[in-house]
């Protein structure tokens, strides 16, 4: 009896997650002229891992190349935009924070605000940080607009995340895959063919194979075409995740909460339709998981998503990872994957980056955690010990090429996790600490007062959604 | 001399550009706090006068201080720059712009010069340079501001200056004396140490006077004579891939229409530069003295200049490179004494200015720490290095076998990092990004393709654009051109905005 030809293609994406058909979804936009083809794997995890993927600023970019818009997030994906997340007792029952993307205050005479912020700190004169936020203050009043275009409109400084129901996000991307010709084959990966530090051929199930020139890895945990070779853990604490949904309408949409005890922290946020819990709690015994291939392009072979970097759950980094994935693989993309040597490098050494600096936001909170509780501080990058000791100097922030964190996240975290700048600049010293604290109390004012202004996120969203029925009809997806 | 731990007095030793740069900075942004700055320098030195061209962030630093830019630009004899020409360097024959912004727009995530090159190879383009407002403008001798709006073509790229640098320090110098800056008369004839830390406690002077102080700024130029000859900060020698040691430089009377960029033309041992100001062209002619006499190089020079010289040419010599550590102790180096790279891309007065900025960002209020000292010569490595990467590219990437010269530097082993950087553009035309580091993508770009390096292999997306796209994209080279020939020209822009008095008499 012979072998069954191969199943051929251009492209094979094995998994059925959210990486898998985002990728689908990219390629088959980007390169329509080629075949391209999911097969699920036999031994993936759940192709959901996260039940809420959170969108920052950087994906709108990827989305218009992928054809999708924001209203399709909102109206298909029961999404949301959220403006800032409040942080609380990370370094003590009592401490609270808020990372928001957009400015904090305004700079002077050369100065960054947070310097200016020390001063009225040191007076008794500085409310809480996020005060001088205009994301934060529109969050915690359940607030949302787009950011105005006039740069120097207050209403322009600020970005926002997008928070999406994971499932309904890979629903729509294998919906639009599908449209766009994407072939999905019902039988399974069971196995690949390495040669060369190449894939052959994959084996699938009922004694086929498949034979394609590029392979991508979103098979999550279980890399099932990249394997463990090159996995490289690093030092976290593992946990155990119990998620939980009530199902409401109602609420503050903007703002997502994370609270931390000693063994646990749960985060809290709105989707359109329900909220969303999800408890990440310590396993004393367990097993640390996490870590990333060092090699995530190899060959001709793209691991993508968890396939390729694994890390903790705070930031959710899976999707903005992805998003740089993609990104950096649109960028470098093949013509002939054969002879992509170079571009395979390039992606490597930039994907490698985001993962370290994702790895770093995450351990910041960590080491701050261990600091409060008098435990030992997790290693620390040489990368995040200077970023550390530079700001807690005297408040100068190291940004590195290829950040995740915008530059107003790491300080809205470096100062509510209690890593307090020594001294600040010499710039922010010249000025009265009187008209300082005017100044931006002035400043705080505005905010506020713009914030009244604003309509409420549900209502943004019903006009929003009414435009876009008007727009696509009913049967638009 | 430090008050209650405070620190209390800044000696910058040496004026020059880099000096009266120093102290202009200091006096508006730090004295504030209350500290003496004095700065000492002596008539009988020289001083090189380094970068009469310079780079848009130049304006940055002007603005950071409030200077009137019609006021500086009058005094200084300023004409605008958009850009730089290059002439000879992939070929004899062939000329291109290294101009200030941006060519094209990107599509859909895909760079413009990409689909540049998909209409060049189907004979739908020809330079890439008629997709950029600024190399427009200057080959046809307009100018007009950068536009605010985004939306609009001259949102595209940004300016600099081409100056007399002698009298822009003459002009800062004015600018800190009157914000209580205090010069000092005089020749550094000693350096007194602190024996149990190592700090310079003062600096004698042939007169006798002691000047004490709490934090020295070396801007005595090549001698670097607090931070190396002190300090012990070691020079790093580059010369293995900028090998060109001298270059002698000399004025000429203008020609006219004045143009708005300088001019970088590659001789058979080095390269000449061509500065057009209001009343004179800076000429100057750095070569390798491996390569080349000097008698020769003087020859070249002065048998191509355009108009009549204003005197003997000046030699200069030097050697690439940069301290080990720019920041020691309480000694900061400031301009030449913390490196030098040759003016190919006008960045002497770049990296002053860069100085200028980390030292503010780290200055001491009372003793120095040593995490500022740390972080201050990361980033000037970082600047040394990447600003070396781009000047070793206009040498390594040449075709030219006519001379000793450029064969050697054809065939030179690079730095690795530039080594990558070239192999990343020419196998697949995408250019590395960094977040620090002075040249960005259209730079990378403008020399890359200029020196007819060519992207083997392009992103493969650009073959599915459609025909609209493209029409799109072909067409913006005459919107570019309507919208240059609508601009006045740069000479009367200058008539109009700061004629130097010099050229009013003249002219």
């Amino acid at each position: 009896m012979s072998m069954p030809e191969p199943l051929r293609a251009n492209i094979l994406v094995a998994g059925d997650s959210l990486a898998a058909w985002m990728g689908a979804l990219a390629f088959s936009r980007w390169r329509p002229e080629l075949a391209v083809a999911v097969a699920p794997y036999h031994g993936e995890d759940s192709p959901i891992a996260d039940p809420v993927v959170i969108a920052r600023p950087e994906f709108r970019k990827l989305m218009a190349q992928l054809g999708l818009t924001e209203a399709d997030l909102v109206s298909e994906c029961d999404g949301t935009f959220l403006l800032a997340t409040r942080h609380a007792g990370w370094t003590g029952e009592a401490a609270v924070f808020h990372q928001a993307l957009g400015t904090f205050g305004a700079p002077a005479n050369g100065a960054a605000f947070h310097h200016y912020y020390q001063q009225m700190r040191a007076a008794g004169q500085a409310p809480s940080y996020g005060t001088f936020s205009l994301a934060t203050s529109m969050a915690l009043a359940g607030k949302f607009i787009h950011p105005a275009a006039n740069p120097r409109a207050l209403e322009s400084a600020f970005d926002y995340r997008i928070a999406i129901d994971a499932a309904k996000l890979r629903d729509l991307a294998k919906h639009r895959a599908l449209a766009a010709g994407v072939t999905q084959f019902s039988t399974k990966v069971m196995g690949t063919a390495w040669s060369d530090g190449r894939i052959r051929h994959l084996l699938l199930d009922g004694e086929q194979s498949a034979e394609v020139d590029f392979y991508l890895d979103c098979t999550g945990t279980a890399r099932g075409l990249t394997g463990a070779a090159g996995w490289t853990g690093i030092q976290a604490l593992p946990y155990r995740r119990e998620t939980g949904s009530v199902e409401t309408g109602d609420g503050n949409l903007s703002l997502a909460t994370v609270t931390a005890s000693p063994d646990r922290w749960t985060r809290e946020l709105a989707l359109r339709t329900r909220r969303v819990t999800e408890t990440f709690s310590c396993l004393e015994d367990g097993l640390a998981h996490f870590g990333y291939l060092a090699v995530p392009w190899r060959g001709n072979c793209v691991a993508l998503g968890r396939a390729a970097c694994d890390l903790p759950a705070l930031h959710a980094p899976a999707f903005s990872l992805l998003t740089r994935e993609l990104g950096l693989l649109g960028a470098l993309l093949p013509a002939d994957p054969a002879t992509a040597r170079v571009e395979a490098r390039e992606y490597n050494r930039r994907a490698l980056t985001a993962f370290g600096h994702m790895r770093d936001a995450q351990a910041l909170f960590e080491a701050a955690s261990a600091r409060t509780q008098g435990k030992p501080s997790p290693d620390l990058s040489d990368n995040l010990a200077r970023k550390i000791e530079q700001f807690t100097s005297r408040g100068r922030l190291v940004m590195y090429d290829d950040e995740i964190l915008s530059d107003s996240e790491w300080i809205a975290c470096l100062l509510g996790l209690g890593f307090t700048p020594e001294c600040v600049s010499p710039l922010a010293m010249a000025a009265s600490v009187d008209a300082v604290c005017d100044n931006y109390l002035r400043f705080a004012k505005r905010i506020r007062q713009a914030v009244e202004r604003m309509p409420d996120q549900q209502t943004y969203i019903q006009h929003m959604l009414a435009e876009y029925a008007k727009e696509t009809g009913p049967d638009a997806v | 001399m430090m008050k209650d731990g405070r620190l209390k007095r800044i000696i910058i030793a040496g004026g020059g550009t880099a000096g009266w740069m120093t102290a202009a900075g200091l006096s508006r942004l730090i004295r504030p706090l209350g500290l003496d700055i004095i700065l000492v320098e002596s008539k009988q030195i020289g001083t090189v006068g380094v970068g009469e061209a310079t780079l848009p962030h130049m304006r940055f630093f002007n603005q950071s201080l409030g200077l009137d830019e019609r006021e500086l630009m009058a005094f200084t004899h300023a004409t605008f720059k958009l850009g730089i020409e290059f002439r000879d360097w992939g070929r004899i024959g062939d000329a291109y712009i290294h101009p200030f912004g941006d060519y094209g727009e990107d599509h859909d995530g895909i760079a413009f010069h990409h689909i540049w090159q998909h209409l060049h190879a189907q004979g739908r383009a020809r330079r890439i340079d008629d997709w950029s407002v600024p190399v427009v403008m200057s080959e046809r001798g307009r100018f007009a501001f950068p536009a605010a709006d985004t939306d609009d073509l001259l949102s595209t790229y940004s300016y600099a200056y081409q100056l007399d640098a002698g009298r822009y320090a003459q002009f800062l110098r004015r600018f800190s004396e009157a914000r209580g800056v205090s010069r000092i008369e005089g020749r550094i004839v000693d350096v007194g140490r602190t024996g149990e830390t190592g700090d310079i406690a003062h600096l004698k002077l042939e007169s006798g006077a002691l000047l004490e102080g709490d934090l020295f700024i070396d801007c005595t130029g090549f001698r670097a004579l607090l931070i190396g000859e002190q300090m012990g900060a070691q020079f790093l020698d580059w010369s293995n891939v900028l090998p060109c040691d001298r270059a002698f430089a000399v004025a000429c009377e203008s020609v006219e229409p004045s143009v708005a960029y300088t001019r970088a033309t590659a001789r058979t041992a080095g390269w000449q530069w061509r500065i057009p100001l209001q009343h004179r062209i800076g000429n100057g002619h750095v070569f390798c003295s491996h390569f080349m006499s000097d008698d020769e190089a003087a020859g070249i020079l002065m048998g191509s200049l355009e108009g009549a010289p204003r005197g003997e040419p000046r030699l200069l010599k030097f050697k690439a490179g940069q301290r080990d550590r720019q920041w020691i102790r309480n000694c900061v180096a400031v301009g030449l004494s913390s490196g030098f790279l040759e003016p190919l891309e006008s960045t002497s007065i770049y990296l002053i200015q860069a100085a200028i900025t980390a030292l503010v960002d780290g200055f001491p209020t009372g003793a120095v720490d040593a995490r500022d000292v740390e972080e201050f010569n990361r980033v000037m490595d970082l600047e040394y290095e990447r600003v070396r990467d781009f000047l070793v590219l206009h040498y390594h990437a040449t075709e030219r076998e006519d001379s000793e010269f450029w064969n050697h530097v054809r065939t030179m082993p690079i730095p690795d990092s530039l080594a990558y950087k070239m192999e990343l553009f020419r196998e697949r035309g995408v250019v590395a990004t960094y977040k620090d580091g002075l040249f960005l993508h259209p730079s990378w770009i403008a020399v890359y393709l200029g020196q007819r390096m060519m992207p083997r292999r392009i992103d493969p997306r650009v073959a599915g654009l459609g025909e609209d796209v493209l029409a799109r994209f072909a067409g913006m080279k005459g919107d570019i051109s309507s919208c240059v020939d609508a601009q006045q020209s740069h000479d009367q822009v200058i008539a109009g905005y700061c004629p130097s008095p010099e050229r009013s008499l003249s002219g």
